[in-house]
């Protein structure tokens, strides 16, 4: 229940956020403009509501990590040995 | 240009100074000495020396085009999809780079200073500040920066001069007898913590008001962080032993601990805490500026911090999800970050020097034989 | 037109007031021939206040010409237009008569202009309006028979106050007068400080149904071009019924509204406004009040007081010096007590913390909440301690030191910490040489209280940073709020935080002015050689 509770009261701050800093968006003419930051702000808002409603996001430092496992292995392996703790 | 401000060459090379302590200056001497054992120091060391060459490297880059910043430059030598691809890869680094800043910040004042606290309100208290900066331009921030360089500089100073009593150099002997290979492979971590990030002050430079004196003052900030790091690795070395200091995950701060002057100056940590509580907050400041210059360059914005708030939000989450744990980051930072960064401080620098140079020299030819 | 889901909660759209048409349109006709019509019309302008003086009369003897002369009692002086305005028009003109005898003027209206009236200003006037603003502002008018136009002449002779002390920033050492309400009084001040050709003042009147006059005085070759014409341009903008004080002017001038800090000085000291016209910068001064405005003002001005200058240099350091701890103390003492007692137990030394401890034992509140209560209530007994009747000051002590003091204390609503607490802060912020540097910390401070009551040493440091952000991102008609400590300028650390001997200040600040900067070519001061007498 909190979790809606919570995810309200982001949604009412995203509101008044996007009020305040899209007024200055808003008097520029450039409508390419206003669209990125609609939808970067969009977007934004949908990864915190998704954060705030405790969804299981990925972790992007566990894709790093994957993509250099292989090619760090011998490194890796290298510097665990000299490793002080243990 | 986008960025209308300028900056003086005193301005930046605080800045550069500021951003090179950064987070660094609590988590370098646990990071080399896990690997480098009593020889930690050294691989501080060495691993500036390097980072001097590294900034070298930047230097002859921004050459190219004075008036040029990183992103600019590279849309200018690779074309524009291929400059532009190299221009979203770099932005995602710097992203997970400020993301990754936040959490250690938000890691140490939630484990150490502010424990009943719930880390998300730090972090989102310490990026409302640090949005306040960007939104406010980089003029400001820097004659911020320069307000409070004087406490960061004279705090730090003032810690390794208190702690000298207690320095016991047995604790680091014997000097570069045992462990060569760990310490040689430590100054890759130790490498990219700061050093490999400070590429992104290529995206600065051309908002200097004297580029010569701005290069200079590029080396001499990177060389006077340094020179904090090697001094405070090596203090924490002989004042806590290589065994403690590898063991704390912020051995500045224990380090700070064993101050005590008069009987009544005791647990002054905090005093020194504040000041890299400053180094750290221009950190994400530069990190975030740069971000939010850089996606304007990317979709042709007119304002540098036209994306600043949705940036936050992305920087936030990011902060919240890149580690489960204090341990898992730690062991990120430890094994994973530096090839990762050196993708982004060194092959692609690499590569933009050297195509960069190729058609440099190309257009003179051609104006030489008009 | 459709209307958008957030037009719910924004602003309405204002409905278009029916201008008034309450300017009578004869108030811009030219003036009439009739002497008698001019009266009427004047009378009926005025409404036929009592204190509009109209006198009729002749002017010479063959072929007499009637006139009529106004002035307003109270504001011009009676005795001047007896004795230089009437008794040369009534008596002696009669000798001139028609100009001499065989010119071939016979042009009254010239003759009684350049030959017949003694005063210094007198200027023509061809309608009502400007007869009005003549007559209103002290000058005195006459309007003759058979011309289309009028003359007025100087005859202001106001009572003012005279000048007296200064009283809202005191000196041990240094001149005591202070300002006056009239700005002819205020200019002179200023002029008998700086003999100097290029001393300039240029006045407007500003206020449309005030028509206050506002004089701009500068140091022309040393203050700078652009800054002096924005001043005009945005004195120029004003549109306002009334200024009633300089308030109104800085309000409307300065660059920034939402801020706490002030970016325009005001004093009430000559000697003040003079050492920043010689710095190059620019005062505003404003008929009707004794405060005079000076731009641009920077954070370090505020703390400035014209008696480190008239101390030797390395008392005036110390007082400054003293000036910005005491900006701190005041600014964080209350939030550092909470965030002390409050989150960093173990920073406060082991025996003060057994004691504090002992003194909260029995406070029934968290300490942001015992800090708010003294902080209001300390700042209700400044509000009455100002605004009251002098006769019931004493009232006002007994409450403030007993009552809400020990009483409360023994009564164990707040610690006797927290007093003291307060008692420091509130001594400190009236040690600042500007009372609205002082106001700014009053509201800074409840910022900083609340950080501190939520998030420790840890909100205070971001507070911090965010005042500093702000300070350093404000500008002062141009010049950066922060300046020599915001941008670093090392040549102007001289007069900062520290005050050098003059010899030592030998240039302008260099932001502000930018022309003429060399100050003084003065040495170091040195005992003459004496010879040794060994040889």
């Amino acid at each position: 229940m909190s979790k809606v509770i919570k995810f309200i009261l982001f949604t009412v701050i995203a509101l008044v956020i996007f009020r305040k800093d899209y007024a200055s968006i808003k008097k520029q003419k450039d409508k390419k403009e206003k669209r990125v930051y609609i939808s970067t702000f969009f977007l934004g808002y949908i990864l915190v509501s998704l954060l705030v409603l405790e969804v299981n996001l990925p972790n992007p430092s566990d894709w790093i990590k994957q993509a250099y496992q292989p090619i760090l292995e011998p490194y890796i392996n290298s510097l665990k040995s000299h490793k002080l703790l243990e | 240009m986008i960025e209308k401000g300028k900056i003086s060459m005193r301005q930046f090379t605080i800045l550069v100074f500021m951003y090179t302590l950064g987070t660094s200056v609590i988590s370098l001497p646990s990071i080399s000495t896990t690997f480098a054992h009593e020889n930690g120091w050294i691989a501080v060391l060495m691993a500036s020396i390097i980072g001097m060459l590294l900034v070298f490297m930047y230097i002859i880059i921004s050459k190219l085009d004075e008036k040029k910043n990183l992103f600019e430059l590279a849309e200018w030598i690779f074309g524009k999809w291929i400059g532009k691809a190299i221009s979203a890869l770099i932005l995602l680094f710097i992203l997970f780079l400020t993301a990754g800043n936040l959490r250690q910040i938000g890691d140490f004042l939630s484990t150490q200073i502010m424990t009943e606290t719930p880390i998300q309100v730090l972090m989102v208290m310490f990026l409302l500040t640090a949005l306040f900066a960007v939104k406010l331009g980089l003029e400001v921030t820097a004659r911020t920066c320069e307000v409070f360089f004087p406490y960061a500089f004279f705090a730090l100073l003032a810690l390794l001069v208190m702690v000298t009593p207690t320095v016991d150099i047995t604790k680091i002997q014997p000097i570069l007898q045992k462990n060569m290979v760990g310490t040689f492979e430590a100054i890759v971590p130790s490498l990219g913590t700061p050093f490999l990030e400070l590429f992104i002050f290529i995206a600065i430079l051309p908002y200097v008001k004297k580029p010569k004196s701005a290069r200079k003052g590029y080396l001499i900030g990177v060389g006077l962080g340094s020179f904090f790091l090697v001094a405070i690795t090596f203090m924490c070395l002989t004042v806590l032993g290589a065994d403690f200091t590898a063991r704390n995950l912020f051995p500045t701060y224990v380090l700070g601990k064993t101050i005590s002057l008069v009987q009544f100056l005791e647990r002054i940590e905090i005093i020194v805490a504040i000041a890299w509580f400053f180094t750290i907050y221009f950190k994400i400041v530069l990190n975030f500026y740069v971000l939010s210059l850089g996606m304007s360059h990317f979709f042709q914005l007119k304002k540098t911090h036209t994306l600043s708030v949705p940036l936050a939000f992305f920087i936030i989450v990011l902060a919240t999800i890149n580690s489960p744990n204090i341990i898992y980051y730690l062991d990120f930072i430890l094994y994973y970050w530096a090839p990762f960064a050196a993708v982004f401080g060194i092959l692609i620098p690499v590569l933009v020097l050297i195509v960069g140079k190729i058609k440099v020299r190309k257009k003179d030819n051609i104006t030489k034989t008009e | 037109m459709k209307k958008k889901f957030w037009d719910l909660f924004g602003k309405q759209k204002k409905k278009k007031m029916p201008a008034l048409q309450n300017i009578p349109d004869k108030l811009h006709a030219p003036l009439h021939k009739k002497v008698e019509d001019n009266v009427s019309t004047i009378k009926e302008t005025l409404g036929n206040s009592f204190d509009i003086v109209s006198r009729s009369f002749k002017i010479g003897t063959e072929k007499p010409v009637s006139a009529a002369l106004f002035y307003m009692e109270g504001l011009a002086d009676k005795n001047f237009v007896q004795d230089f305005v009437l008794e040369t028009l009534m008596l002696d003109v009669r000798e001139t008569d028609l100009g001499q005898k065989g010119s071939k003027t016979t042009d009254f209206y010239t003759i009684l202009k350049e030959r017949a009236v003694t005063n210094g200003v007198v200027k023509e006037i061809k309608d009502f309006q400007t007869a009005l603003d003549h007559l209103l502002s002290g000058d005195t008018v006459i309007v003759l028979e058979g011309y289309a136009k009028g003359l007025s002449i100087s005859s202001n002779g106001m009572k003012d106050r005279g000048v007296q002390e200064a009283t809202s920033q005191t000196v041990v050492r240094g001149p005591k007068e202070g300002f006056t309400e009239t700005i002819r009084t205020n200019t002179s001040l200023i002029r008998r400080r700086i003999k100097d050709p290029n001393l300039w003042i240029e006045t407007k009147k500003v206020g449309k149904k005030t028509k206050t006059e506002v004089a701009i005085c500068y140091l022309k070759g040393v203050a700078q071009d652009e800054i002096i014409e924005e001043v005009r341009k945005r004195i120029d903008d004003i549109d306002i019924d009334a200024i009633l004080e300089s308030g109104y002017i800085e309000e409307l001038i300065q660059d920034e509204t939402y801020t706490p800090f002030p970016t325009v000085y005001n004093t009430e000291r000559p000697d003040t406004a003079c050492a920043g016209i010689l710095e190059g910068r620019i005062v505003i001064i404003v008929d009707g009040t004794p405060f005079v405005l000076i731009v641009p003002a920077l954070f370090v001005h505020f703390f400035q007081s014209t008696e480190d200058f008239a101390q030797r240099s390395d008392i005036g350091t110390l007082m400054r010096l003293l000036r910005f701890l005491c900006f701190f103390i005041a600014l964080l003492t209350p939030s550092a007590y909470i965030a002390l007692t409050t989150f960093h137990q173990e920073m406060i030394p082991t025996q003060l913390l057994i004691s504090l401890a002992a003194q909260r034992e029995g406070v029934p509140f968290p300490a942001v909440v015992e800090a708010f209560m003294m902080e209001i209530t300390f700042e209700i007994l400044r509000e009455a301690g100002t605004r009251m009747p002098r006769a019931v000051g004493s009232a006002i002590s007994i409450v403030g030191a007993l009552v809400l003091g020990q009483a409360a204390v023994e009564a164990g609503i707040v610690s006797s910490a927290m007093v003291i607490v307060v008692s420091l802060t509130a001594i400190s912020s009236f040690v600042s040489p500007t009372f609205n540097m002082s106001i700014s910390v009053r509201i800074l401070r409840f910022g900083f209280m609340i950080l501190a009551g939520m998030f420790g040493l840890f909100g205070i440091i971001i507070g911090l940073i965010i005042m500093v952000l702000h300070l350093t991102s404000l500008r002062s008609f141009g010049i950066p709020y922060l300046a020599p400590m915001g941008p670093f300028i090392p040549s102007e650390q001289k007069d900062t935080l520290v005050r050098m001997p003059f010899w030592r200040m030998k240039t302008r600040p260099k932001l502000i002015s930018q022309m003429d900067m060399e100050r003084e070519e003065t040495q170091s001061p040195r005992p003459p050689e004496k010879e040794d007498p060994k040889n």
